[in-house]
Order: C-alpha cells, then structure tokens, then sequence
C-alpha cells in the first residue's frame, strides 16, 4: 500500500523488532550504523518490545491490541519510525488499525502506523538515497518478504542492492512466492511451511548465488534454518548486513 | 412469507445494518477496459484477423478460399448452410449442401455455415446472434462451423459489441474452436463444439 | 511428515508426489499467464480491477434495487422467475419445476452453486438423470468425487486415473492420450444433450437492466445446454449482478484473464430469454422456448450486512487459488468444501455459518503472503477477511482454530511489560544450553524437525546501543 505525506525527518525512532532482539543483534546493529551513514539521528526508545503481530496473526486480538497499545506509548511524537522488516512496519501500518476498529484508541494506532516505514523504503524514499556506496563483491539473490507485497520497499531494496559496486544481483524464479515462515503457521502447518520453504530454496539455489538477502528476519530465520538443517543453499543476510558490509569496505 | 419476501426481507436488513454509506456507481470511461491493442489499431480488418488466429480460429477471404479449406480438411462431404447464403451455388457442386437443419441426423454434417452478425477486432470474436442464425445447433454441432463475416460488420471493441446486443433472446460471442484443458492442462481442440472455427470475409 | 495438528496440514502429507506436481503446474502455469496478458493489455491492471471492485461493490451495496429490476426485466423477456432462501428451497425448486415440465433428463453444465447444494444427489434420489457436461465435471461425477478447484475441478487428477474411469464406465478400452479422452466424451455427451429434457446451468453475470444472463465456457457444453433442450433453467446466487450491460465489459475483460489467462473465453453467453414461438422466418427452431432462472441466498444476505461483505463481489475466477502457495502443497480436497484456497477458507465459513467451529481452521490455513489479493480481479481484501475469521474462532474458542497455534498470552504479557521483557531477553541465552528439540513443547517441535533454531542472543543490542557513542546525536532512551 502507498502511503503519502508520511514524516520523512531525519531524526527517526528505531524499531529493532523482537526477532533481533532476541536473535539477530548484528542485523539490528547493521541498521543503526546504516541509518547514520544515511544522516540520522537514530533514537531507541529502551522500552519497547514488539510490534504485537504474533497475536494478531493468530487470531488473540485482544493480546496483540495489548501489545499494539504498548507500542504506542512507547513510541510517541511526529518522527519516524523505521524498522529492519518489511513485516513489523506492515502491521503497524495495516494490520494494527484492522484490529483497532472502533476502538477508542483507533486515531492513535493509525498516528503511529502513518509514521513508520521500512529501513530500504525509508532509506530511498525519505532519504532520497538512491545510491549505496562501498563495495560487497558476492553474487546476491534478494527474497521480498510478503508483507512489502505492494509497497515499494522491495524496488527500493533492490535499487540499493544494484548499486553497490562489486555486487551482481541476480534474477529469482517465482520471486513472489511466499517463502512459507508466515508467523505461528510456521508451527501450526509445519509440512505446508517447510514445502513452501524447500520450494523457495530450490529457486534460491537454481541461481547459483553465493549469498540470500532478505529484508525480514523471520523469512531469513525460516530460510536459514532449513538451509543448516538440509546443509545446502548460499548463506543468508539482512539487507542491513550487506549495507553494512558495504559501507565497511569502503573506509577500508 | 414467501421465498422472495424472505430474501428481500434479509437484503433489506442487512443493508440497512451497513455503517457505511452505500456506494455510488463509479462513473467510468469506456476507454479504461479498451486493450492496447485496440487503442492504438488503425485498421480494424487487420486487428481482427491477429487477434482471429491468435485465437486459433482460421481466416479465409471468400468462398473459393473456403472451399478450398473444405477440401483440405476432408469436409467436402454433406454441409448445413444457411438458406440465405446460397452456397451451394457459390461452394460448387462438390459439396451437398442442405439449408435446413435435421436434428435427428446431427452427426451427419461435416460443416455448419452461418451469418456472422458482427467481428470484435480487440478479441478477434464473431458475434453470432439468433436474429441472423439460421441454426443454433447448426453452428455448434459440426466439425466445422463458418460464420460468415462481411467487412462492413467489424467493430473495434467488446463495448462497442455490448452496445449492439439490443432485445435480442440469445446471443453468442466465439473466440476460437471449443476447447479444453481439463486434462493436465494440454490443450485440446473440439470438444462439444466446432474443432475448426472458420471465419469467411466477404464484403 | 511432522506432527501436526492442523488437518490441512496433514492432507498436504498425504498427496502422492504426481498429484503435488500436477497441482503445482495447474496452477502456476495460469498465474504466469494472467500476469503475461493483462500486462500485455492494459498500461494499469491494477486500475481496472479496483474500477471492477467498485462497480461490483456498489451492486451489492443496493442488491435490493438491483435483484429486483433482474426479475422485471427477466419476466419482460418471458422468463420465469423463483427466488430461494436456502438450499433446501433451492432444490425443492428445481425438483418442481421439472415435475411441471416432465423433465426427467437433464444436461447440466458447470456450476458451483450447485455444488454448493448438493443438487445432483438431490435430484438422482428422485429419479432425475442428471449428467455433468463440462469435461472435467463429467470426470468428477463418474468417479462420485468432488471439484478440488473453482475453474479446474480435475487439477488434481492425472490422464491415466481419467483413462481407467472411462474405461470402467464403458467408454471405451483403456487409452490416457487426452484426445482420444476428449473424442470419447464428445460422442458420448453429445446423445445426452439431445436426448435431455432440460439444460441446467449457472450464471456468470446478470445484468440487471436487461436481465440477460451471461455464461462464459470454453467447451460449449453451455451452448449445447441451451441450444438442444427446451427447458433451460439458471442457478444463480443473488450476488451474480452486475448493474448494466455496460458493465459487464469490465468483469469480461477481467474474468478469463485472470482465470484462465484468456482474453476472453472461447464462448460468451447472452442469454436475453426463452426463444420467441413461433420462431421468425428465417432463424431456426433450437433453442429452448422456456427459461427459469432461480435466484438463491443461501446464506449470502447473512454475510451482506458485515464486515466479510466484500467476499460477495468474488466472481469465481479462481486466481486466488492459482497463486496461493498453500493450495498448491495441499490442493483443493484439503478444505473439505465446495470452494476451497483463500476465497474458500474465507467463504465455506461464512456459507455455513452454523457448523461455522467445523470449518475454523480454514482460515488458519495461510501465510498471509497477500498475493491472493493481488490477483484478485475485484479486489477483495482476503488476507484481512481470513485473519477477521481468525479473530473470530479464537473469540469462539474452536479447537480446530486454536490447534497447534502456541498460546500467546505468556508472550503478551511480557510484551507489554518493558524491564520483564529485557530481564527475560537477557536470560534467553541460557536456552542455548538446553536440548531445545527434546522439550516437551510441541510448537518447538514442528520447528526443529525441518528447521534449526537460532541461537539465543537476547540482550546483546541493547548492550551495544547503550554502550557506544552515538553519530548524529541519537540516544539510548
């Protein structure tokens, strides 16, 4: 979904997501840098948790609007919000004011959905940066996360990838299919979601690349996790990483 | 209560339960549905004729052509024509040719030819309509239908074919022979109706 | 196979490797189709859907108006007209306007709501013959089995399953070639049409200014159907409308695109009623001289009034399906129901509202990937209908919604309770030690069996934000 006159400051709030607090420090770690090489003024509220879409996505609306309200208070004001995942900046965009309707606190929700957007939807449409310098020399095959499906964080995603010198992104088979995580299906239709995740493997290593790059911790940690479990298939990196990366070998 | 008042009852109830307003019918341009093709053809017979054959239905110009398409394709035995055509007369007399339809002998035609009412160039369809169809069955039942189109009768698009569908009881667009994919998806020519769909232009 | 606890999942494990294959090149070869032609076509697919979504909406929204200028103009043009509340009525319908007509044959071509009824059961117990014209739908009904696809009832059955039923019904040896199949059906068919009584069909559209009926097939079982008996009778739901004529060139250029990724089907149907007696000079005498069309609710007007109304304007294309990558591993017979994939998962709970805790794992049956929605020529919003559905079972506590999904209370009250959620990120780190795929918690399970789990690293940024000299100024709040 297109969302116009979004605050496109450079003093933004972070958002590190549950996923790389509990397990991915270096993703969070790799946004932050990113963020202040694209000039920001990175704030990370202490308190916040998550963006409550575990709950939603199974159906405990009333433990995930909990959630939800937290995140409100946690993050206030008129900046930004940016978060490393396409899927946490959707739920605060779409998914939470679906569960908000008709609730007093419906406006609120809606004020902290407008303001938060993804690292590469960020990074190219608030920022302007259409360019990425540095250097990450890898053949790079990039997977869009479902919940960027109609948002430009994908194109952004994939122009930042093309621009970095040395890297050669290539071309992925059914790109738009889901890679099979989606949440607590995950564990609920266990064969379905590894079926799903196989298939995208298969396309994923049709493409010879030596490394997967996905901008959502929870495909990457899906993906990932099947690649080490079936000892096949390129390494796997946030989009964060590989900026990072980038940016590291060019001050070398 | 009888049926209908218990359906229009439920309607009315549940529209009336809506908290949003109704909405309106969208006030929209015929140009939006028209394809790209369409838009930018300049010449409406030679759209019909790509978009004819794309359709995997077969183009002849006249009947000598046609005849000859007959022959080729083992169809020179008994025909349905419609009796205003007069193609016995313009086939030759290899072909017998019977102007009125038997439905006990439905097997026994080897082709069906009928009036065309109209050619949509944007689909490459031919608007077959009761009014000038000597035969339902008769287009439908053969191998081989021919509709038989005139140049003068083409129009650019499906809306300017919907325009001209007036009172009529029965009315049927053709793309192409019938078709199934039923079976593993492969592509199968005439299944309940015409394998070879011909279009014959005359003017 | 992992353990599951979703039957779903579970029919997924249980299709043959040959069906998977099937099922997946049925499906995704027309997905790259419909996106290859409305592109070709149109400089802004996505504006044409939204236009039809709109129209499509605004019919439903004064359904009332709409169904009732239908029936006039219908009765102008010689048809008779029915309205049933349910299914029941439904049957009890066709069963008697066949009794009226002496109709005890008919040819029927494809029709999902009367698969939704059940109605071939119906009338065979009263002595109708009924027979399925539509090649694949006569497939379904020798083997006694059930459509697993809206537009494709047989993707899930391959040529030599399709050559040993024909051959048990006498039509001839074994042979799996698809044309000798086709040939067979066509003679073996074509005797039914002309020897029936009545040809039933569904309805695409009706326009409600000229009550003309809109039947798109690529066959032309439907034309047979209305050309050689002279009883035609229409099955419609009342949510089938369109508001004119005009109209109906948005939703034609949009159907077999996104169905089939046709321009248009081989046969467009407008059905503008019975054929006039005595036939004018000079046109034939096929063609059936009484028409009914029966307009059904069953079930619709329920969902009219609520916040699943947007699942009415679905004009059963069956992209939806195509695209869905859980209909692809699981096929159409996992859902149980006429209509199955995400239109299904969201429609079968609603048609059958009253067993509606039979039918509250549909919904769970779904990534929430979205691309249902992006196919969907009249854009309905089906990833947010499924996870209203979702609320809706866990609201009402059905097993089958809640089985297997991890209870997220615990986790809820963590996330909103800021120093326990960091005490217990930095106390994560000690799960790495424990034998994680041994414990007794199922959900872990199904991770671990196809997957491993990362290693626990909760706390760590926090630490480095809180530790390092911020650029530009940020803060560790």
């Amino acid at each position: 979904m297109l969302i116009h006159d979004r605050p496109t400051g450079a003093r933004i709030q972070f958002m590190a997501t549950c996923l790389c607090d509990a397990f991915f420090p270096q993703v969070a770690r790799a946004a932050v840098e990113v963020l202040e090489h694209a000039g920001c003024e990175v704030h990370f509220p202490e308190d916040q948790t998550c963006c409550g879409q575990p709950a939603f996505n199974s159906g405990d609306w009333e433990s995930s609007r909990a959630v939800v309200r937290h995140c409100c208070h946690v993050f206030q004001g008129e900046d930004p919000v940016v978060s490393p995942s396409g899927s946490c900046a959707d739920m605060l965009l779409h998914g939470a004011p679906l569960e908000f309707e008709k609730q007093a606190d419906e406006a609120a929700v809606q004020q902290l959905g407008h303001r938060t957007w993804e690292l590469a939807d960020y990074l190219v449409h608030a920022r302007g940066m259409t360019r990425w310098p540095g250097r990450f020399p890898h053949r790079v095959v990039f997977h869009q996360s479902c919940h960027s499906r109609g948002t430009r964080s994908g194109e952004a995603a994939r122009q930042l990838l093309e621009s970095i010198d040395g890297l050669e992104l290539v071309a992925l088979e059914d790109r738009e299919q889901c890679c099979g995580f989606g949440g607590a299906f995950s564990v609920s239709f266990p064969n379905i979601s590894t079926g799903m995740g196989q298939l995208k493997l298969e396309h994923v290593m049709q493409t010879q690349a030596d490394v997967l790059v996905s901008a959502d911790m929870g495909c990457l940690m899906h993906l990932g996790g099947l690649i080490q479990k079936e000892q096949r298939g390129p390494r796997t990196l946030h989009l964060a990483e590989v900026l990072a990366a980038a940016l590291t070998s060019s001050a070398a | 209560m009888s049926d209908r008042d218990t359906v229009f009852a439920s309607i009315r109830s549940a529209l009336a339960a809506r908290n949003a307003p109704p909405s309106p019918h969208p006030d929209w341009d015929t140009a939006a549905i028209l394809s790209r093709a369409a838009q930018a053809c300049s010449d409406l017979e030679s759209l019909f004729v790509e978009k004819l054959q794309a359709s995997a239905a077969r183009l002849v110009r006249g009947w000598d052509e046609l005849a000859a398409l007959l022959r080729a394709e083992n169809a020179s035995g008994l025909g349905f024509a419609d009796p205003t055509l007069d193609a016995q007369h313009l086939l030759g007399t290899d072909f017998e040719i019977e102007t009125t339809w038997d439905r006990s002998r439905v097997d026994a035609y080897a082709f069906g030819i009928t009036r065309a009412s109209l050619g949509i160039a944007e689909s490459g369809s031919l608007m077959l309509k009761d009014a000038d169809t000597a035969s339902r069955l008769g287009a439908l039942a053969p191998w081989v239908h021919i509709a038989v189109l005139r140049r003068r009768d083409l129009v650019r698009s499906l809306s300017d074919a919907l325009a001209q569908l007036g009172d009529e009881p029965y009315t049927v667009w053709v793309t192409g022979p019938s078709k199934t994919g039923d079976v593993e998806g492969i592509l199968i020519q005439g299944v309940h109706g015409p394998g070879i769909q011909v279009c014959c232009l005359v003017d | 196979m992992i353990p599951t606890a979703q039957s779903i999942d579970r029919f997924a494990t249980t299709l043959p490797a040959e069906v998977k294959a099937t099922v997946y090149e049925g499906t995704k070869v027309p997905t790259v189709w419909r996106r290859d032609i409305l592109e070709r076509d149109f400089a802004d697919p996505d504006a044409l859907r939204k236009l039809a979504s709109r129209i499509k909406q605004h019919t439903l929204d004064h359904l009332d108006r709409y169904l009732e200028q239908a029936e006039t103009a219908l009765r102008r043009r010689g048809a008779e007209v029915h309205f049933a509340k349910d299914g029941d009525s439904a049957k009890a319908a066709v069963a008697r306007v066949l009794s009226e007509h002496g109709a005890r044959r008919v040819v029927k071509s494809k029709s999902m709501l009367t698969e939704e009824l059940h109605l071939n059961a119906y009338l065979e117990a009263r002595g109708v013959e009924v027979v399925e014209t539509d090649l694949g739908e006569f497939i379904i009904q020798i083997d006694r089995d059930v459509p697993s696809h809206i537009v494709k009832p047989i993707v899930h059955k391959n040529r030599r399953q399709i050559a040993a039923s024909f051959e048990r019904e006498g039509l001839g040896d074994y042979n799996e070639d698809p044309e000798t199949i086709t040939r067979r059906a066509r003679a073996h068919l074509r005797r039914k049409y002309l020897e029936a009584d009545a040809g039933m069909t569904g309805a695409n559209f009706i326009s409600a200014e000229s009550g003309r009926v809109v039947l798109v097939t690529n066959e032309g079982n439907a034309r047979f159907s209305v050309s050689a008996p002279g009883l035609h009778i229409v099955m419609v739901g009342i949510e089938k409308l369109v508001p004119t004529d005009r109209d109906l060139g948005v939703f034609l250029n949009l159907l077999a695109r996104s169905g089939t990724g046709q321009q248009l089907t081989v046969y467009t149907q407008f059905i503008g009623g019975p054929r006039p007696q005595p036939a004018p000079a000079g046109q034939g005498v096929d063609g059936a001289e009484k028409m009914v069309v029966i307009f059904v609710d069953n079930g619709r007007s329920d969902i009219l009034g609520t916040e699943y109304r947007d699942v009415l304007r679905c004009i059963r294309c069956g992209a939806c399906q195509n695209v869905c990558p859980v209909y692809r591993q699981a096929s159409g017979h996992a859902y149980r129901t006429t209509y199955q994939g995400p239109i299904g998962a969201v429609l079968s709970p609603l048609l059958l509202q009253p067993e509606f805790a039979n039918y509250a794992d549909l919904p769970k049956a779904s990534s929430l990937c979205g691309a249902c929605n992006e196919v969907c020529p009249v854009d309905i919003p089906l990833p947010d209908l499924l996870l209203r559905l979702r609320d809706r079972g866990f609201r009402q506590g059905a097993a089958r919604a809640k089985a297997g999904t991890p209870s997220m209370a615990p986790w809820a009250f963590l996330a909103t309770r800021p120093r326990a959620w960091r005490a217990a990120m930095s106390a994560s780190s000690l799960g790495n030690a424990l034998p994680l795929e041994l414990l007794p918690f199922p959900p872990l399970q199904r991770w671990t069996q196809s997957r491993t789990l990362p290693e626990f690293r909760g706390g760590d940024f926090r630490s480095w934000m809180k530790n390092r000299s911020p650029k530009q100024g940020g803060t560790h709040e």
